[in-house]
Order: C-alpha cells, then structure tokens, then sequence
C-alpha cells in the first residue's frame, strides 16, 4: 500500500495547440489535504481530469491511490468521489434523485441517513427540478453525493466551493475535516486563498501548467516576509538600513515594510527603540506568496492598464 | 463650444431604449446561428414537392385518369381524412398539390412552431437569453427577433416549396404558397404563446405541436362528414384547403393566417411585459426527494430517452394505423388508368400493388427511425459538452458500459418503433379488410425488414462519437441523403454506387420481393462492427468538459 493518494510527475497534455500541462509534478500524502492553486486557465481542472482517467496523459507519471487512472478507472474510482468545477445535471432529475443515481453508480450501497443529514447541513431541498437550482444548489447537490458515498479514500473536489455562500462555505470546511479526520486524503483545488490556508496541510501552487511552490503551510510561509505597519514619532532611517527589512515607507508617520522571518529579532529590537504608538504584524499569508509568484503577470497587467488610467 | 469640448470625459448619457431596442442585432444573431439550417431545410421540401409532382404527372398524365382518381378518393372516408378531397382534376398542378399539400402544410406549420421555440424559450432555459436580457436590450427584442426568425423561415419555405409547380400557372403557385404560409404563420402564432404558458423548451414544443395535429384533425373530420363541415373554419389546415390552389386561388384566406399571428403575438406580448425571466404560467411541481430504481447508467438512460422514444412511436404509429385502414381500396386506387394497369401487370398482379404501398411507407418508416436513431445518439455529444457524461464516469462507471447501454437503448427503440409500424399498420388492415391471418404477419414483417438497415445508422452513429463527436452531425447527412436517394434516386439517375452508400438502399422490398438472408445479415454486420470500432475509440479518446 503505497502512502502516496496522488502522485503525478513530470505530466504533459496537449489541446492541439494549447500546451494545458507542462510537466506538472503533485504528490498528496495519504490522509492529508493538498491545496491546488493557481488562476484561472493554469492547468487545476485538466490535472485532475487525467487524475479520473477522463483526459489521458500525453507523457508523465500518473498514479492515484496506487493504480493507473487510466487504466483502473472504474475500478479506482468505487474508491473515490469528485466534485466538478461546474456541476451540470440533468434538468429534469430532481436533486435527490440525482444525489442516489450518482452514490449508487460508485457501486455503494445508498445511506439514506447520510443523505438526509447532509441535505439538512447544507440546507438543500431534494424534491426540486435540477433545471430550477441556482448555481449554488447544483454545486450542493454534487457536494452531498460525493461526502454520502460511503467508503470513500479519496476526495476530489475541482474549486468545490464557487457559488456557496459564506455560511454553506463553512459547513463545507466542517464537512472536509470530519473526513479527514476519519483518514480520508482530500485534493482541493481552488483559487480561493482563506480556504486553503484554512483547511490544508499541503499546498502545490502551479503556474502555466507547471508546479512553481510546494510544501507545507509553514514551509511555504517561511518564504514570505511578515508585513509591519507601525505610527513612530522619530527618524526610520536606522530601521531601513537593517538587513531583511523591503519596501519602507513612510507616510504622515505612518510606517509600513515588509520583513524577512529571520530578521524579526532585529527589527523588534530597533522598533522598541522609536517607541511606537501603534504596531501590527501580519504573518505572511498565501496571498503574499501567491502574489510574488504571479507579481511579474500582475505587474505586466498594470503596466498594460498604465495608458489608460492615465488617459 | 467650451464646455461641449471639456464634456467627452463625462460619461454620455444613456440613449432611451425602447421595448424592441436590440432587436435588429438578435435577429442577424439568429439568422446566422440558423444559416445551415434553413437552406437544408427549404431544399428537402422542395425536393419533396418536386418528386411529388414529378410521380402524379407521371402516373396520372390524363384529365380522364384524374378524374377516376377523383372519384374513388371521394368516396374513401381514410384517403379523405388523410388528404382531403381531389377538388379539380382537371388541373395537374391541383392534383398534386393536393397530393401533398394536407401533408406540407403541418409540416411547414410545425416548422414554423419548432424555430419559434428554439429561439425564443430554448434560448431563455440555457440563460443565454440571462445574459443578453443585462445589455442594452429591450423587454420584448428576444422574443421579436425569435418570431421574426420563424416568420422568415415559413416566409422563404412556402414559397420556395411552390417552385415545382410554377410551370402550371403563376396563379396557382401563389395560392399553393398561400396555403402553406397560413399554416406556417398559425404554427408560428400558437409557438408565441406556447413559450409564454411553459417553462420548459420542450413542454411548449409539445404543446404546439399537439394543436397543430388537432387542426389537422378538425380538418379531416370536416371532410370526413358534411355535417360538421363548418369545424375546418376552425382550422389553419382547413383555411389552406380552401385557397384552394389551381381553382378558386382564394389568396385572401392568408389573411386568416395572419390574423391569427397577430392575435397570438399580442398574447405573447402581453404575457411577456409581466412575468418574470426563466417562468412560464406553468409552474414546476416538486418531485420525489429521492429514487431507489434509479440505480444505473441503464435505469438513467431509460429515463432520459423513453419520453424521445414515446414522442417517435406515437405519430409513427398513428399514420401507419391509418395507412392500414386505407390499405384495402388501394387497388381501387389504379382506377382504369392504362398506365398504371401496365405498371400492376408489371408488378404482379391487382394485389401486388398493395405490397408495393406496404413497401413505400415502410421505407419512410425506416427512414424515420434513422433519424430517431442520430437525434438519440447525437445527445451523447451534448451530455459530455455540458459534463453530466464527466459527472457519470467520474463514478465506478466503464466507458464501454456507458457507450453500450446507450446504443442498446436506441436499438431496442429502432426494433419497437418497427414494430410499432408493422402491428399498427396490420392491425389497420385487419380491420377494414377482415383478413387477419394471410396479411398481418407480412405487413409486420415489412416493418422489421428496416431494423437492420437502421442499425448501420446507430453503428456509424457510434463511430462517430467515439472517435470524433465533434461531427455527430455527420448523422443527419446519411438520413437526408437516403431520403434522397429513396425519392430521386432513379429519376436523378445517379450512379448506383452513390445509391448504394444508403443502408435503406439494400433493405429487400418485402413482402413484394422475398426476403433473403444476405443483405440482413450483412447490414447488420455492418452496424455492429461500426459500433464496436466506435467503442474502441470512446475508450481510447479524451472525455472533454
Ligand atoms: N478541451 C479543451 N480544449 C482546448 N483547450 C483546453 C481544453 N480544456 C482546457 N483547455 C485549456 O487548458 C488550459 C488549462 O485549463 P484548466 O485546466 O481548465 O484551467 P483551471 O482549471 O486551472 O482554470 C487553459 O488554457 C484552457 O483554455
Ligand atoms: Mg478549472
């Protein structure tokens, strides 16, 4: 039994011309829960369609839950369950009859308990026409079929929370760490940072269909620099001469730069010495990070702004 | 002048729009969305019309011939219901547009309802119509540009379909357009309000199309019996009937049409200003919360494709029972005619002509259930666009059992819809006739007869999803082109290979011809390694979202 759920390396995919993936590499340990993240178009959704052996794999390794997807398919996926970005059923299905159709066809038996439980946490009615659910609601009804299969080792959930609102988005995160805590492996992708910060242990951030960060949440945030914002009275020249304090500014005393981990001992000391009336430090976040791996695109989309804002 | 300089950083005001604003750029919209269609749509009628004409100059060249032709339709209650009476035998334009016009013009009406419905509702149920509703648009430019995009539709067909007969006056032609046209705008009139009351595309199509059958009906009941005669004032068809082209030429009666269009329009409107986007005046019902029979990829497919297959049955059973009744006085049929005498002698005898017409409808009927074939298969293509085929073999779902069940589905609906035709047709018969024994089983056999050649459709209909279901539309040209080759093949004189490219080609004229094993076999051959090469594909091929 291998203690990988997924492990991809060196992937490639083609669309005619469109390379979608490009040498991606993504491992989740067995019982954790990987965050995917990348913006819209970096290659989240095609991963995980060659992940369920419905895209296949131009080149690369691919293995979930020690199987091939490609060719073990049906046979993995009784072991698994996976909620699309964009949930499309049939319209004139109702929600619950869509809900047993789905568990059934992982070759589970139906808990009609379950079922009810989870139509009641996410506050679903099931006796509605699928063509008359909101975009929410479809998405609901494929959440629920996938946490009512039981049995389940695996949960793939392709951006799972586009179109709950804060609430629901809360009763899902509950619903994820009852399955983890049970020993279920989780892959979340999503572009949603508060969420994966919030619920994973592992976080792969990709980028044009390559892997560009991996590791845990403290590993990753050991890359990023805490952000200080601080009201001094006297001269911050001492402060911006310190190694591993980035960007001062000052405005109206009003203090804010960027710190590297290792120098907050330093910088602590010399900012007790300017006596501040005021002082927060915000930890290095994944938004942090994720914004230093897309900065050069972002800047390249300002830049672009830049004539016409100026216009 | 200063201040007008300096304003252009202002944002303009916006321009007043009115109900209709945006109505223009949805209809070039539609009319572009539709630009295949409508062509391929007015060819194969006109082809129709054409071989039509062709086939009654032919067979009943002569005033005299015409007349006897008259005479025994007018006293034949299922031909009159069927088509109504022969009015002016004189006249070999009159003949055969009443040959086809009863026909025609349900089929232009239906038409008519069909685009109504795919650009008005069908449009509203995707959201598509969500997303232009927010731009510039006015309330009512949807559903104007919906309309009108119908009306161009029924507009170019009537027209076009009276081109044949042209050469037997310009009058008659016209009228024979106008026959057509008043049907077509009833067609589009009753689609206006039908995609106000339903929420649901194919509950309004349902809808329309079923009064549209109904004013068939109150027409035939009319001709059937003198004494409810006044019921085909009630009917578009009737209205038709009464231009009467190539005699009266009565052009006006289209104004009834019209009539009817703007009085339905005004409904649609009306309802339109008032509800809300995305409901009808029929509200969706709650159903069960869950199903414990819905427990397989076979349970689903039976529940998504028994209503498609109910709605093929049902017609194809209802013109077969009604062909049966009018099987029995088809030898009447021949009259004295010379001609056809020689063409009875050549064919077998006085009761060979019955076989001949048992074949013809059977062929249609085969043809008829290609189509149902290609339209089936062809949701497969759009179940995976919208990912619901994802969300299946996302599950412990193989992609050949998935492939297979939907193929076994539509092939068990091809040997029901066959069967369908044979016992209905027979049963027909039976009936009017009182001979059950020495005709029945044959007529059945004549309609299972096409099951093989169908199933080369559903083969190549599989190939062609599981390689490249980009180009299921491929489907469609094989039916027309049997269609064709069926009609015009011999007056066309194409070279027999081009002929033979249709499966119908090669289904043995049973029971006018003994069956022999050889083709069937081989047709079925045909179907099933198609189907199995189609597999292979779908196994081997991206699922794409
Ligand atoms: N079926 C397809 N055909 C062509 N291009 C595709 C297809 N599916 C995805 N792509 C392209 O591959 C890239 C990655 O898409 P996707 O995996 O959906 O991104 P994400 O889920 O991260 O937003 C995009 O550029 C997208 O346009
Ligand atoms: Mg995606």
């Amino acid at each position: 039994m291998s203690t990988l759920a997924i492990e991809v390396a060196g992937l490639h995919k083609s669309f005619g011309t469109t390379h979608a993936l490009d040498g991606l590499d993504l491992v989740v340990p067995a019982g954790s829960v990987a965050g995917f993240l990348g913006p819209n178009g970096a290659g989240k959704s095609t991963t995980i369609r060659v992940l369920l052996g419905l895209l296949k794999a131009d080149s690369g390794t691919v293995r979930l839950l020690g199987g091939d997807p490609w060719t073990d398919a049906v046979a993995l996926h009784s072991r698994l369950a996976y909620v699309p970005g964009d949930v499309t059923l049939w319209p004139n299905l109702t929600g619950g009859e869509a809900i047993d159709l789905l568990v059934r066809l992982s070759g589970r038996p139906l808990d009609q308990r379950r079922k009810d439980q989870l139509l009641q946490r996410f506050e679903l009615d099931p006796t509605k026409r699928a063509r008359t659910y909101s975009k929410g609601n479809r998405q609901k009804v494929a959440l629920v079929a996938a946490l009512a299969t039981p049995g389940v080792e695996l949960l793939v959930l392709d951006e799972p929370t586009s179109g709950l609102d804060p609430l629901m988005e809360a009763v899902f995160q509950r619903c994820v760490r009852e399955a983890t805590a049970e020993g279920v492996s989780v892959l979340l992708s999503s572009h949603i940072l508060a969420e994966v910060e919030e619920l994973c242990d592992t976080v792969t951030i990709i980028r044009q269909g390559k892997a560009v960060q991996h590791g845990t949440l403290a590993e990753l945030r050991h890359l990023t620099r805490a952000r200080v914002s601080t009201v001094v009275a006297g001269s911050t020249d001492a402060l911006a001469a310190l190694d591993g304090v980035h960007d001062l500014a000052t405005t109206d005393g009003h203090v804010t730069f960027h710190v590297d981990n290792d120098a907050l001992p330093q910088v602590t000391r010399a900012l007790a010495d300017l006596a501040p009336t005021a002082l927060t430090i915000t930890p290095p976040s994944l938004e942090e990070l994720f914004l230093r791996e897309y900065g050069d695109e972002l800047a390249a989309l300002e830049g672009a702004g830049t004539p016409a804002a100026t216009r | 002048m200063t201040a007008v300089a300096l304003a252009p950083t202002a944002v303009a005001p916006a321009r007043p729009g009115g109900l209709l604003t945006g109505t223009g750029t949805l209809l070039r919209l539609a009319l572009r969305r539709d630009r295949v269609r409508i062509p391929v749509t007015v060819a194969i009628l006109v082809l129709m019309m054409e071989s039509t004409y062709s086939a009654v100059a032919s067979a009943y060249p002569t005033v005299e011939q015409r007349q006897a032709l008259a005479v025994t339709i007018s006293s034949n209650t299922a031909f009159l219901a069927l088509l109504g009476p022969a009015q002016h035998p004189e006249s070999l334009g009159a003949v055969a547009c009443w040959r086809i016009g009863a026909f025609l013009a349900l089929v232009v009406g239906i038409l008519g309802a069909m685009t109504t419905v795919r650009h008005t509702r069908r449009e509203e149920e995707a959201g598509r119509l969500e997303l232009v509703g927010a731009l510039r648009v006015g309330r009512l430019a949807a559903l104007t540009a919906g309309l009108v995009t119908a009306l161009v539709l029924v507009t170019v067909t009537s027209f076009a379909v009276a081109i044949p007969v042209l050469g037997e006056g310009a009058d008659g032609a016209l009228a024979f357009a106008c026959q057509n046209l008043v049907a077509g705008l009833a067609g589009v009139a009753v689609a206006a309000v039908a995609v106000q009351v339903a929420s649901v595309a194919r509950t309004a199509s349902s809808i329309a199309v079923s009064l549209l059958t109904l004013t068939y009906v109150l027409r035939a009941a009319a001709d059937i019996s003198d004494s409810v005669s006044w019921l085909s004032w009630l009917s578009p068809m009737g209205w038709g009937q009464k231009i009467d082209p190539f005699g009266e030429n009565r052009y006006g009666l289209v104004l009834l049409g019209v009539a009817t269009l703007a009085v339905g329009a005004a409904v649609a409107y009306r309802i339109a200003l008032h509800r809300d986007l995305g409901a009808g005046l029929i509200a969706d019902r709650p159903g069960p919360a869950g199903d414990p029979r819905l427990r397989s990829v076979g349970a689903l497919t039976w529940r998504l494709q028994g209503t498609t297959l109910g709605t093929w049955v049902s017609p194809v059973a209802a013109y077969t029972l009604l062909v049966g009744f009018i099987l029995d006085s088809v030898d009447d049929f021949a009259g004295d005619s010379p001609q056809m005498q020689q063409i009875v002698e050549q064919i077998g005898g006085k009761g060979a002509l019955q076989d001949v017409f048992v074949v013809t409808i059977m062929s249609f009927v085969g043809l008829a259930s290609g189509a149902y074939v290609v339209a089936a298969l062809a949701r497969l293509q759009t179940e995976e666009t919208a990912g619901r085929t994802e969300l299946l073999l996302g599950r412990s779902v193989p992609r050949t059992t998935y492939l297979l069940v939907n193929v076994a589905v539509v092939t068990v609906g091809t040997v029901v819809l066959a069967l369908a035709a044979g016992l209905a047709m027979g049963t027909g018969y039976g009936i009017v006739a009182g001979t059950w024994g020495t005709s029945f089983w044959p007529i059945v056999g004549a309609g299972l007869v096409q099951v093989p050649a169908v199933l080369v459709v559903v083969g190549f209909m599989t190939a062609l999803y599981g390689w490249v279901p980009r180009l299921v539309v491929l489907g469609w040209a094989l039916v027309v082109w049997s269609l064709l080759v069926g009609l015009l093949g011999e007056l066309l004189g194409l070279p027999s290979w081009l002929q033979q490219l249709s499966p119908f080609s090669h289904v043995p004229g049973y029971p006018l011809e003994d069956v022999t094993a050889g083709p069937l076999l081989v047709l079925t051959a045909i179907g099933v390694v198609l189907a199995a090469f189609g597999v292979v594909g779908f196994r081997r091929r991206d699922v794409v979202a």
